[in-house]
């Protein structure tokens, strides 16, 4: 899978789960966005998890707050070039 | 009926089709669920949370499980809190208990904390007569499994209450159950698997039973559905009975066992359909096993509305399991109401069966076994009444007994079910909950009185009750409900007259009023009360002077054994 499938996959979780549309390529803070609550961020790990077929740590669950953390960590784990 | 309300009906059911990969999955999956919008109306239903941990993960993949039996779910949720305090504001249609009992490992041994458990849930029962739900301890060690146990015994005790088995889940997940990351960030230990499993156990399981009687019956199609292939073309050698076939088919006599009728809506020749049980003994199901058939090479739709005649219940009560999409979408437009299961793949119908809402998570009820042993003897009970000489005749020869019993607590879940159930022979349609007919059996004001029916044909059990209650010098029935099983046996007025006459011993009065409501199919209500009474009841009901000679009168000509049974 490269990153660019990686970051698609993540985007169409976060647009589902957040119930909002995202601009191609922007980036979304946790910071910036109200429905991103503690709640929201676990059923948002757990889909993209169940999504992508991957576990994050739980040390990392925390700093995990925008979409671009989210696709790095997961592209790492993936192995995901490209 | 439009032709656009035509289209509708049909690609509303042909879209809950389109469900049910997704939603009888073996492994769910929370984005697949997430995308999925009815795109048909769902009733509202009020349901209030009391919890100690986040539900928001099950409830936001609630709404297609929900969805798919025609409701949505209004959520009212407590704090997080472990002193269980039912603070939640609000009406509820349900009550559930959410709790992560690990909270209070360290604190209260399991006998203790059911024994907390039982003061916090009489005390909700005593303000809501709304079914409580008790999602019970997914984990699976001794401890867990003694305090599951004392939680089953807690809703033997206090009305109205059903356990939610997240423990089934726990077994089934083993150490996936928990997932200890989570709950660092929001205090909760279920893993998504499991909380996708509890929503489909409560969405499609668990908040339908409480909402809603039990479906009566499935009515079958046989090709590609019970089997591979095609009678007709393919002969009973060609079938394939595949290990799912099998499964699938031996759920259907688990359903069976459990007071669920089945029957056969089959587009085949008789002739067909009898070499096939001939000549394939290895299928699980058996002629005998269905308790009505249309067999024709004709379309269902008349079939199913004979189905329903025959075994005298609504088409709202029967689930039909077909192969074809195109006959699912006539049946659909020609017989509205009837529920609908797409059987495109045996594994996936056979797992549908342990979620479908309205035929599991029903108490096992005295009258389940009972009942499809009594349809069978309905067609012996027609030969004797045509060939007998006169309606008493006919009550002789059949030996009938009615049981009356007064306030017995042990008939709760029977006098509810009676009540929610009945269709036909229902006065009032109050559809009241258990928590309701509780509180009835309590007041010293009422009598409830349960009546069973059997003759030396088979036993029917409780059949008929009556809710009763005295008001300064009249008894009001407040309502009446008897089961279409015994109508037709010439038996409501001596069920009716006995149990006010043995009311009338404890609460005297001179008249009785008997309340009175029109409901879509309640015509044989109306003509006995009118029948009774010697008037037409109105919006206010009907009443009779109560003439004390009555049942005395009534029992000279009547050729039937009444016993009264003492006990709780």
């Amino acid at each position: 899978m490269t990153r660019a499938e990686v970051e698609k996959s993540v985007r169409e979780v976060m647009q589902t789960v957040l119930g909002r549309s995202l601009a191609a390529g922007a980036d979304l803070r946790r910071v910036d966005e109200p429905a991103w609550d503690s709640l929201k961020h676990v059923e948002l790990i757990f889909t993209i998890e169940e999504t992508l077929g991957l576990q994050f740590d739980a040390e990392e669950l925390g700093e995990l707050d925008s979409l671009g953390k989210l696709v790095a960590s997961a592209a790492r784990r993936l192995g995901a070039g490209g | 009926m439009s032709q656009e309300a035509v289209l509708d009906l049909a690609a509303i059911w042909l879209g809950r089709a389109e469900w049910q990969p997704t939603l009888f999955a073996n492994e769910l999956r929370r984005l697949d669920l997430l995308k999925l919008e009815p795109g048909w109306p769902c009733e509202p239903f009020h349901l209030r949370i009391h919890r100690n941990q986040a539900f928001e993960f099950v409830a936001s993949v609630l709404g297609p499980f929900l969805a798919f039996g025609g409701r949505r779910a209004e959520i009212a949720y407590s704090d997080y809190d472990d002193s269980l305090a039912l603070h939640v504001q609000g009406r509820a249609d349900v009550d559930l208990l959410w709790l992560d009992f690990e909270r209070y490992r360290d604190r209260l041994a399991p006998r203790e904390l059911v024994a907390w458990l039982l003061e916090r849930v009489q005390s909700l029962r005593a303000r809501s007569e709304a079914p409580i739900l008790v999602a019970d301890c997914a984990a699976t060690d001794a401890a867990a499994q003694e305090l599951n146990d004392g939680l089953r015994n807690l809703a033997q005790v206090v009305p109205g209450v059903r356990i939610v088995p997240l423990s089934q889940i726990g077994a089934e997940l083993g150490a996936r159950t928990f997932d200890r990351r989570a709950a660092r960030v929001t205090g909760m230990t279920l893993s998504d698997g499991a909380c996708l499993r509890a929503a489909r156990a409560l969405g499609l399981v668990w908040l339908p039973a409480a909402l809603a009687p039990r479906l009566k019956a499935i009515a079958l199609d046989l090709d590609n559905t019970l089997y591979s292939g095609v009678l007709g073309e393919d002969g009973p050698a060609g079938l394939q009975l595949t290990a799912m076939h099998l499964e699938l088919q031996r759920k259907l006599l688990r359903l069976r066992e459990q007071g669920v009728f089945l029957a056969l809506a089959s587009r085949n020749e008789k002739v067909d359909v009898d070499r096939l049980f001939a000549e394939r003994p290895d299928m699980p199901l058996r002629p005998e096993h269905f308790s009505a058939t249309s067999i024709a090479f004709r379309a269902k739709v008349s079939g199913l509305r004979e189905i329903a005649a025959a075994l005298r219940i609504g088409v709202d009560a029967l689930l039909f399991v077909e192969d074809n999409p195109g006959e699912m979408a006539v049946v659909a437009t020609e017989v509205p109401g009837v529920k609908m299961l797409h059987a495109a793949d045996p594994a996936l119908t056979a797992r549908a069966l342990d979620f479908y809402p309205g035929l599991q998570g029903y108490p096992p009820g005295r009258d389940d076994l009972r009942r499809v042993a009594d349809v069978a003897a309905s067609a012996q009970r027609e030969q004797a009444a045509r060939s007998a000489q006169s309606p008493e005749a006919y009550l002789r020869s059949l030996e009938v007994v009615l049981t009356f019993a007064t306030n017995r607590r042990a008939d709760l879940e029977r006098l509810a079910e009676l009540s929610n159930k009945t269709n036909q022979f229902n006065t009032a349609f109050l559809r009241l909950s258990e928590a309701q007919v509780a509180k009835r059996l309590a007041d010293p004001l009422c009598r409830t009185i349960s009546v069973s029916l059997r003759d030396r044909l088979s036993d029917s059990g409780i059949v008929g009750a009556l809710f009763l209650r005295q008001a300064s010098s009249t008894l009001v029935a407040d309502e009446i409900v008897i089961s279409c099983r015994a109508l037709g046996r010439n038996v409501e007025h001596a069920i009716v007259t006995e149990a006010l006459r043995r009311a009338l011993e404890d609460l005297p009065a001179n008249e009785v009023r008997f309340a009175f409501r029109e409901g879509p199919r309640n015509g044989p209500a109306r003509a006995f009360l009118a029948e009774y009474t010697g008037r037409a009841p109105g919006a206010d009901g009907v009443s009779v002077s109560w003439d004390p000679g009555r049942a005395a009168r009534l029992f000279e000509r009547l050729p039937v054994t009444v016993v009264h049974e003492e006990g709780s």
